[in-house]
């Protein structure tokens, strides 16, 4: 959990203590844009060995979405 | 280009270089079909008449010497190179890691770069060699997101004079190819993340549509033949017409 929370702490430029798995990527955190978006997929991809497709990435609002998306890792 | 002396292919398991390879073999070329590893040149498994497959990561610069010496021992020396290896690596300038970009220079710049070199040396080259390289429009573009990628084949296009202009009093001539978005396992890892409007975009900015890999593959060989024996250090933009589109 904590690594993902830096992971997707660092693409989106917040502090990880930001982040809950309640959190909105999208809505939730100032400055979202695509660029971001795609980031996380490839993260998801590098990290995990998660392809998300987009449709499926579009599906997935909060944190908690995306930390289920990899398996829920415990570290 | 010598009919019996081979062309060395890198990055013959991706999408442009598995067309290159059998467009060179249907025509009788050997071709020295270089990859990571066994199992992704499994597919030149019906061509072995023409098809020599060459297992290397290319992750050792100094190690291509011995690389060129050992092809050349075994096979002659060769009519051409075309440098196809590589990947890209997308990540906003915010989120660039050193590593990445020093893996992508190394692959898109050092490799090539010193496989070049190697080819000057004397008895490497045979006569009417041709050196293809691949850059990309990345380097030409506002590509967001490919900022080290971009750099990494740009280096190559600064290459591309100098090292032309030292190969041709050898008889051997360099020239780059520039494409744009060409449908590949490699670009899937872009294009198949666009949103749909993003997509569409992509799309209505290339005037003939996105690449095939027989768009790239095709000027490649012309470039490696006698056809292009008058051609040495240029560069020739493959792209669908998207740099000549209306803005």
């Amino acid at each position: 959990m904590n690594r993902f929370y830096a992971l997707l702490a660092e693409i989106l430029e917040v502090d990880e203590s930001e982040l809950s798995l309640t959190t909105d990527f999208r809505t939730d955190i100032p400055d979202w844009d695509s660029m971001r978006g795609f980031s996380i997929l490839c993260m998801l991809d590098d990290e995990y060995d998660v392809n998300m497709g987009v449709p499926e990435f579009l599906a997935c609002e909060t944190v908690g979405d995306l930390y289920k998306a990899v398996g829920s890792p415990a570290e | 280009m010598t009919p019996a002396a081979p062309i060395l292919v890198t990055g013959a398991a991706g999408g442009i270089g598995t067309e290159l390879v059998r467009r060179l073999a249907a025509r009788g070329v050997p071709v020295l079909a270089q990859g990571r590893s066994a199992e992704r040149l499994d597919a030149f498994a019906d061509l072995s008449d023409a098809v020599t497959c060459v297992v290397d990561d290319l992750a050792d610069a100094s190690e291509l010497p011995g690389l060129v010496k050992r092809l050349v021992a075994e096979h002659g020396p060769l009519g051409g190179l075309v440098h196809l290896a590589g990947h890209d690596k997308l990540a906003p300038l915010y989120l660039a890691k050193p590593a990445d970009a020093a893996a992508l220079f190394h692959i898109h710049g050092l490799v090539p770069m010193t496989l070049v070199g190697l080819l000057a040396k004397k008895g490497n080259a045979a006569p009417g060699c041709s050196i293809v390289l691949v850059s990309s429009l990345a380097a030409h573009e506002g590509a967001g997101g490919h900022t080290a990628y971009a750099a990494a084949k740009g280096a190559i296009e600064g290459f591309l004079r100098p090292a032309a202009s030292e190969l041709a009093p050898k008889g051997i001539r360099l020239n780059v190819v520039t494409p744009g978005v060409v449908l590949t396992a490699m670009s899937a890892g872009f294009v198949d993340r666009l949103g749909e409007e993003q997509r569409a975009a992509l799309e209505a900015s290339y005037p003939l549509g996105l690449g095939s890999p027989a768009d790239v593959a095709e000027p490649i060989e012309f470039l490696l033949g006698e056809a292009s024996r008058w051609i040495t250090g240029q560069t020739l933009v493959v792209d669908g017409g998207h740099l000549a589109r209306s803005v």
